[in-house]
């Protein structure tokens, strides 16, 4: 029924054309973590603050391993690692190898692609799964979106299917997650802080899901649909039509309106005869030769559009390792809220869309500089946080709380040669133990914490009965007291115990001679509460 | 600090915070599963029999107020609450019903209680976070295993969960009744004291970050918890043995009584929003909830178990509050998340026939007392069916906009949601004028 031409509208207004302006970048060939320390430290220097000094060894080390592995090391691995000076590049290179990226991607990029909407489904098996064979991100945002010629049998297409009943909600987690804008306040009215940001966006981007539904769990779309209008705030009615947030307009010819209602009759009737047989034949409805959401994905990543795509994930991904987005929010990517790096934002996404989108080449490249692996202590009011001079204080999410808790209880738990397999079926058996800990919050920009994650950790029966369970019986197989908290520390903090530490547990634990159990309970509990545990610092 | 123990150290620095109290309170006592506005506060003996039910009005101390002759004790006391006639809404799902009663705003989905938008409760303690009074500004009481702040739509949506209410399950009129985690007994206290002062000294890595508001906030988390822990103002507040006998029977001896009185003692040491949930009466013969359909439970035969407890337990709390001198101060409101379809329904099951009223958001009513509001008054009516609201015609919104009056919170304030987009705290209501 329909022939359809894209159009592309006037001047982009969302994001700046970036390819014509490379030329002034660094040149394509540098390690990622080269470029990003040079535009980071010329701005510094343009600021005149002198940056952090690097972090300690072993701080980099724990900071590496949840961030690529989404928990602490354990206490060997933590030893292991402090017994030559760090080489960066070499333990980077493990940790991206070691089945606990795919898993620990996987638990973030859930938690991004809900984008905080409670109706929004867990993707998790389909994202192990990508994460284990690095797919590129271009493909994944094809699967999400129900965008693929090939289906999958864990369902990405759910990112859609499960936000159908809330079309608004899907238009702005679709824009908010992969192109950094969040279109909501166009709803109503003209975005308030980006002038040209009309109605027409929100309505145009929501056109593309206009025509899918629900069948029997498949996520399929309509031939047939009458896209409508909407009013703006004069009560002036407007068409709607087909566009994505660059301006490029995807042109429609329909049928003539009594027809094309006659047609939309026909089809709905056809649909449902289909549902009524479906227990039976299995069959699904006829797929329309135009297909809307294949067309935003073509259109999104054609060269035109695609670095709004590649910039977003890159602002996105900077935000989680840097605690603080190269454009702040990560949302409000458009023209008129500066990047506070912009031409290393430039080159990280002219990189990313060169190598086809690989993120396990971003990722590890993110936290390979000098930047990264600074220290998190300053002394005095702190730098501006977009100078990026000292390392964040970041929360743990749940899943690497409750990973890194299962981890510490069991200092042992991994051997140096463990063969690969052995190894993922241990961290499969922490994991499963590692989701109980729901009094955790989720951080988000702003961290938040409940009373209810002290009161618990403080006071519960059930969590301070489990706490050190494992460890303890490890740790009084050590013949002295300073041993025993040496052990803990290196399980808990990644790191050996102060001398300050050493001499307040072993008074302690002196004190507590007649019950040397809970004596050392108590020790992991204090360590286990300490800020320092709490944090990726 | 020599002869201090760390806890006492803590305990100086957490006592050292605290303010005083506020000046205004909210009770809340949620009626889950929806009460029967026919069978209670709104009846219509001359409707036809099919909507009338089975029980007869009585006439109250205020005339031209009339309610349910199974709630005698409300006859009594009618100079002392208003009752509101004309709220309504448009969820019929008790998810959906929650979550539009409870956070004042229109939920996104019609099922379900994850709130998308902050419960009530949960602005006010947003709006009162300075506040520290060695107690939770905001608590909600409930059954035991139905004190997930979900459970009833008390979630915090975007503000986030530090600003849920204190949850205190089970039934404080039985003597084994504990507050999990508050105002612990000595020795509970003394081993807390020991993981404080061990926490105290790894907490090095803090004391060199000290302008680090992560690790600041965590701090002042522990803090606070340590000081809830072992707070003796919360330890007072929930103990109801300090109340004397004739009041607790007044109350009356069970869940429903002792919650409604422990209400009052909270708001009494400064709570600014106290939740106590009435669902279950736990009387044999009787429904889980409020939700009498015909295909759950007979509506009159449960009603005629249920309102007598009822009854009693909200009349003592109105009357303990004007007889405290605590209308001033303390609001009270009572509702459920809707009323009950004023025609009967009928279900043919293996008891028998059973007579049941269905969700009705419709129409409701809604009881008010304290906040300095005017008392012995119905505000609005419903038609002579009672299907719908007959003029002043209300949402629960101008009830929270009355809410949010009496504790100074303007309720066209913003907060931003998780986008940072400015959000007001009611998007529409005002405050009912004849209340104020």
């Amino acid at each position: 029924m329909t022939t359809h031409r894209a159009l592309l509208v006037a001047a982009l207004i969302l994001g700046s054309t970036l390819s014509a302006q490379a030329q002034g970048l660094l040149p394509p060939d540098r390690p990622i973590g080269e470029v990003i320390d040079h535009y980071i430290d010329a701005k510094l220097a343009q600021a005149k603050v002198k940056p952090a000094p690097p972090a300690p060894d072993t701080t980099v080390v724990r900071r590496l391993f949840l961030d690529l592995n989404g928990r602490i090391p354990a206490g060997v691995e933590a030893k292991l690692a402090a017994k030559q000076p760090l080489d960066n590049k070499k333990l980077i290179a493990m940790l991206v190898a070691s089945p606990g990226f795919a898993r620990h991607n996987a638990n973030e990029f859930d938690v991004m692609l809900r984008n905080s909407n409670a109706d929004a489904p867990s993707l998790r098996p389909y994202l192990v799964e990508a994460f284990q064979e690095n797919r590129p991100w271009d493909v994944m945002f094809r699967d999400l979106i129900g965008a693929s010629e090939t289906p999958s049998k864990t369902k990405p297409e759910a990112f859609v299917l499960k936000r159908l009943k809330d079309a608004d909600a899907l238009t702005r987690d679709v824009s908010s997650i992969f192109f950094g804008l969040n279109i909501t306040c166009a709803q109503c009215h003209r975005h308030p802080e980006i002038k040209d940001l009309t109605q027409d966006y929100f309505f145009g981007m929501k056109a593309f899901f206009t025509s899918s539904y629900d069948f029997q769990g498949n996520l399929l779309e309509r031939q047939y649909v009458k896209l409508g209008d909407f009013k703006d705030k004069k009560g002036d009615t407007h068409k709607v039509s087909m566009m994505f947030l660059s301006g490029t307009k995807v042109e429609m010819d329909t049928l003539p309106e009594k027809e094309l209602f006659a047609a939309i009759q026909a089809e709905a009737k056809l649909i449902q005869e289909k549902t009524k047989a479906y227990a039976k034949s299995k069959e699904l409805p006829p797929l329309p030769k135009f297909k809307a959401r294949k067309r935003l994905a073509d259109i999104a990543l054609d060269e035109a559009n695609r670095e709004m795509f590649a910039r977003s994930i890159v602002n996105r991904l900077w935000f989680r390792f840097y605690g603080h987005g190269l454009v702040m929010r990560v949302d409000q990517m458009h023209a008129e809220n500066k990047a506070s790096h912009a031409e290393l934002l430039q080159w990280l996404a002219r990189d990313l869309i060169a190598h086809k989108y690989d993120l396990k080449r971003l990722i590890a490249g993110l936290v390979s500089s000098r930047a990264y692996a600074r220290s998190s202590e300053w002394q005095g009011t702190p730098p501006a946080k977009e100078l990026f001079a000292v390392a964040p204080t970041r929360p743990l999410t749940p899943a690497q709380w409750g990973m890194s808790y299962h981890i510490a209880n069991q200092p042992d738990i991994f051997k140096a040669d463990d063969p690969i397999e052995v190894r993922q079926k241990k961290l499969a058996d922490v994991e499963k133990g590692a989701g109980t800990f729901a009094f955790i919050e989720q951080p988000f920009d702003d961290f938040q914490v409940g009373i209810d994650e002290p009161l618990k950790l403080s006071n519960d029966e059930g969590v301070l009965k489990a706490m050190g369970s494992k460890l303890i019986p490890v740790l009084k197989k050590l013949p002295d007291m300073r041993q025993r908290i040496h052990e803990a520390t290196w399980a808990v903090l990644s790191r050996p115990a102060t001398a300050a530490e050493q001499t307040l547990f072993d008074s302690y634990l002196e004190e507590r001679k007649d019950r040397p159990d809970e004596g050392l309970r108590q020790v992991f509990w204090a360590l286990f509460n300490s800020p320092e545990f709490r944090f990726n610092h | 600090m020599a002869g201090l123990s760390l806890g006492d150290v803590m305990h100086v620095r957490a006592s050292q915070g605290r303010t005083p109290a506020p000046e205004t309170s909210v009770i809340f006592i949620w009626l889950a599963g929806g009460p029967p506005h026919l069978d209670m506060y709104d009846m219509k003996p001359n409707a036809p029999e099919e909507y009338r039910g089975q029980f007869r009005p009585i006439r109250t101390n205020v005339p031209g107020i009339d309610v349910c002759e199974l709630m005698p004790l409300h006859a009594r006391c009618a100079d002392k609450y208003a009752l509101i006639r004309s709220i309504s809404h448009t969820f019929s799902d008790h998810g959906g019903g929650s979550k539009r009663v409870m956070t004042g705003r229109i939920p996104a989905t019609p099922t379900e209680t994850v709130n998308d938008a902050p419960a009530v409760c949960t602005v006010v303690s947003r709006m009162r976070e300075h506040i520290d009074i060695g107690l939770p500004n905001v608590i909600s009481g409930a059954d035991g295993g139905r004190t997930n702040v979900d459970t009833y739509a008390q979630g915090a949506a975007y503000l986030g969960r530090r600003y849920t209410p204190f949850m205190v399950g089970g039934d404080p009129s039985r003597p084994d009744f504990r507050v999990q985690n508050i105002g612990l007994d000595q020795e509970m206290a003394t081993r807390l004291d020991d993981r404080y002062r061990l926490l105290d000294g790894v907490d090095e890595l803090r004391r060199r970050m000290d302008n680090n508001r992560p690790m600041a906030t965590m701090d002042a988390l522990y803090q606070r918890a340590y000081s809830l822990m072992t707070s003796a103002e919360a330890r007072l507040a929930f103990d109801l043995s300090r109340e004397p006998a004739p009041v607790r029977e007044r109350y009356g001896r069970h869940a429903w009584g002792q919650r409604a009185l422990m209400a009052r003692r909270l708001v009494e040491s400064g709570c600014s929003f106290v939740t106590m949930v009435m669902e279950n009466p736990h009387i044999p013969g009787t429904f889980y909830n409020w939700d009498t359909h015909a295909v759950n439970h007979d509506n009159f035969n449960d009603m005629r178990l249920r309102l007598p407890r009822y009854d009693q337990a909200v009349t003592a709390l109105v009357e303990d509050l004007h007889a405290r001198g605590l209308t001033e101060k303390v609001m009270l409101v009572v509702t459920g998340e809707f009323g009950r379809s004023p025609r009967i329904s009928r279900s043919e099951g293996p008891q028998g026939l059973r007579l049941g009223r269905e969700h009705w958001p419709q129409s409701m009513s809604v009881l008010v007392a304290g906040g300095g509001m005017r008392h012995g008054q119905i505000v609005g009516s419903t038609n002579a069916l009672g299907t719908h609201p007959h003029d002043r015609l209300l949402t629960p919104n101008d009830l929270w906009a009355t809410v949010y009056r009496h504790l100074g919170i303007d309720h066209h304030d913003t907060l931003p949601d998780q986008t940072g987009r400015p959000m007001h705290i009611l998007p529409f209501g005002e405050a009912i004028r004849e209340l104020t």
